[in-house]
C-alpha cells in the first residue's frame, strides 16, 4: 500500500513542482543569454537584461515560498477538505498517510533546494567560477589543517541538521493542521494559531533550557587565537549535535501526535 | 450470521449539540436498506461514522465483527453527498486509483457502465458537471464487490430520468451478498428496491422494520408512513 501511495502522491505533487522548475530553468536560461550576450549601449537590451534578472531574483524567492506553501496546502486539501472523503475511506493507515505526505514534501524541497543552486551556478558558469571553486576548496583544506576531525564534524552536522530541519518544519505544520482541523469552523484560522502557538511554546522551553544548562564554554573568551578558534568550532559542533538530536527527537513527536490526533479525533465536515 | 453493522449506544456529539443520542441498531446481510429521516436527522453522520470519517463520542461501531478501520474499509464502499474528486484528473486515472487501492474493484464493471452512459473515460473531470462528476463517482462505488455499500443521498442531485438509472445501476450491480444502505428523503423514488427501512430523527431510531411488514400489518407505503412518524 506504501508503494501505491507514493506513486500516487507524487504524480499528484509532481505536475506543481516539475511546472515551477521548468519555469525557473526557462528564466534561468534567459538570463544566462542576456549575460552572455551584451551589447554594450544599448538602452533596450539592458531594459531586457534588468527585467530579466529581476525575474530571476524574483524566482529565487518563489522557489521555496511555493515550495512550501505547496507542501501545507496539499495535506490539507487532500486529507482535510473533500478529497479527505476518499483518502480516508481507502484501506490505509493514517500513519501512512502522514508518512507518504511528509516523506514526498521532503523530496520536493530538497530537489528545489539543488535547482536552486544548480541555476545559480548556470548563471556563474564561465564568469570566473574556476577561481571560486579552487578559492573554495583551498579555503576548506585551510581550515581542516586547523580542526581536522572537527571540522568534517561540523560538515556534518550542520548538513544533517538542514535535512532533519526540512522533515521537523512539515511535520510542524502538519500537527498545527490536525489541531485545526478539531475546530469544527475557521480550520484555516485554527491551523495558522496552532503553527504559531506551538512555536511559542518550544522557544521558550529550549530558551530556558539553555540558559539553565549554561552551555557556553568560558574558552570562548580568551585572548589566544588558536585556542579561541577551536572552542568556538567545539561549541558550535557541541551546540549543533544538541539541536540536531532535539530536531529528530520533536520531528518523531510531531508525527505521532498527528497519528493521534488524525485517528482518535477526525472531524471531517 | 453476524450481522454486517452494528452500533452499540453509539452518540456523537458537535460541540453541545447531540447528532446521535446512544443509538443501538443492527444491519442483517444482503439486504437493500432505506435510512430515512428529514434533513438533519444524524443520517450523515451515521454514514460518516461508519466510514471513520468522524469518530464517535461515545459507544462502539462495529461492522463485519471489526471496529472500523483498514480492514473494514476493504469491504465497505461508501457514496458521499459531496464530490470528493479532484478536478486535474482523468476519469481513467481515478479508475487506475480505485483499482490499485481496492483489490474488490472491478475496471471492466466500470468501464462498461461509463460506455453505457456515454461518459468518455479520457475527459478530465474538471471539464464534467456536477450530475456527471455523481454518476461517475456511483460507478466507481458500484464497481466494487463490497460486503456494505453506504449511500449517501445517491439521488439527491440528479434529474428524475436520471434517478431511475442509477436506482437500476444500484440494483443490478451490487454484490448480492452485500447490504446496502441508502440514506436519503426522496422516498418514494427508491421505495420499490427497499427491503427494509430505519426511520432516524432528532440522532434517535425512531422506527426499523421491514417493508413486507409495513405494507402487511400497517396496509401502508414507506411513503404514508414516513409523513404520518414525521408528521410536522
Amino acid at each position: 500500500m506504501l508503494g501505491k501511495l507514493f506513486k500516487h502522491e507524487f504524480k499528484a505533487t509532481g505536475r506543481h513542482y516539475l511546472l515551477m522548475y521548468s519555469v525557473f530553468f526557462v528564466i534561468t536560461l534567459f538570463n544566462k543569454l542576456f549575460l552572455e550576450l551584451s551589447v554594450p549601449n544599448n538602452r533596450f537590451f539592458s531594459y531586457f537584461q534588468n527585467i530579466f534578472m529581476l525575474f530571476f531574483v524574483l524566482m529565487c524567492a518563489a522557489i521555496f515560498i511555493l515550495s512550501s506553501v505547496l507542501v501545507v496546502y496539499r495535506f490539507y486539501k487532500n486529507l482535510m477538505c473533500d478529497e479527505g472523503y476518499l483518502m480516508f475511506t481507502l484501506p490505509v493507515k493514517v500513519g501512512e498517510h502522514i508518512i507518504v505526505k511528509a516523506v514526498t514534501s521532503f523530496v520536493w524541497i530538497v530537489l528545489s533546494t539543488i535547482i536552486f543552486f544548480l541555476s545559480i551556478l548556470i548563471l556563474v558558469c564561465g564568469h570566473g567560477l574556476g577561481d571560486f571553486f579552487s578559492v573554495c576548496s583551498k579555503f576548506i583544506q585551510e581550515l581542516s589543517i586547523y580542526y581536522g576531525v572537527q571540522l568534517n564534524l561540523f560538515i556534518f552536522i550542520y548538513v544533517c541538521t538542514f535535512l532533519v530541519g526540512i522533515l521537523y518544519n512539515i511535520l510542524q505544520s502538519y500537527f498545527a493542521i490536525s489541531i485545526g482541523q478539531l475546530v469544527g469552523k475557521h480550520r484555516i484560522l485554527a491551523s495558522i494559531g496552532a503553527y504559531f502557538a506551538i512555536n511559542f511554546v518550544l522557544q521558550n522551553i529550549f530558551g530556558f533550557l539553555f540558559i539553565f544548562t549554561n552551555t557556553i564554554d568560558p574558552d570562548l573568551f580568551v585572548i589566544d587565537e588558536i585556542k579561541k578558534a577551536e572552542s568556538i568550532i567545539h561549541y558550535l559542533n557541541t551546540f549543533g549535535i544538541i539541536s540536531l538530536v532535539l530536531s529528530i527527537i520533536l520531528t518523531v513527536v510531531f508525527y505521532f501526535a498527528t497519528k493521534l490526533v488524525l485517528t482518535k479525533k477526525l472531524n471531517l465536515d | 450470521m453476524s450481522p454486517i453493522l452494528e452500533c452499540r449506544n453509539l452518540s456523537k456529539k458537535y460541540g453541545y449539540k447531540e447528532a446521535l443520542s446512544g443509538i443501538d441498531l443492527s444491519v442483517e446481510r444482503g439486504r437493500i436498506v432505506g435510512l430515512l429521516g428529514p434533513n438533519g436527522s444524524g443520517k450523515s453522520t451515521l454514514i460518516k461514522l461508519s466510514n471513520g470519517l468522524l469518530t464517535p463520542t461515545n459507544g462502539e461501531l462495529i461492522i463485519n465483527n471489526m471496529p472500523v478501520g483498514p480492514e473494514t474499509k476493504k469491504i465497505v464502499s461508501y457514496l458521499p453527498e459531496r464530490t470528493y474528486l479532484n478536478n486535474w484528473m482523468k476519469v481513467c486515472d481515478i479508475i487506475d486509483f480505485f483499482a490499485d487501492f481496492y483489490e474488490n474493484f472491478d475496471k471492466n464493471k466500470a468501464y462498461e457502465m461509463l460506455k453505457r452512459l456515454n461518459i468518455n473515460a479520457k475527459d478530465r473531470l474538471k471539464t464534467m458537471s456536477k450530475g456527471t462528476k455523481e454518476k461517475v463517482q456511483l460507478i466507481l462505488v458500484m464497481s466494487r464487490q463490497a460486503d456494505l455499500y453506504l449511500l449517501d443521498e445517491p439521488i439527491g442531485g440528479v434529474d428524475p430520468a436520471a434517478r431511475d438509472y442509477i436506482l437500476n445501476t444500484i440494483i443490478s450491480n451490487y454484490n448480492p451478498d452485500g447490504t446496502i444502505i441508502i440514506s436519503t428523503h426522496l422516498i418514494s423514488d427508491i421505495e420499490q428496491i427497499l427491503d427494509d427501512i430505519i426511520f432516524i430523527q432528532n440522532g434517535t431510531i425512531v422506527k426499523t422494520a421491514s417493508v413486507d411488514d409495513i405494507r402487511s400489518q400497517e396496509g401502508k407505503s414507506v411513503d404514508a408512513l414516513f409523513r404520518e412518524v414525521f408528521r410536522c
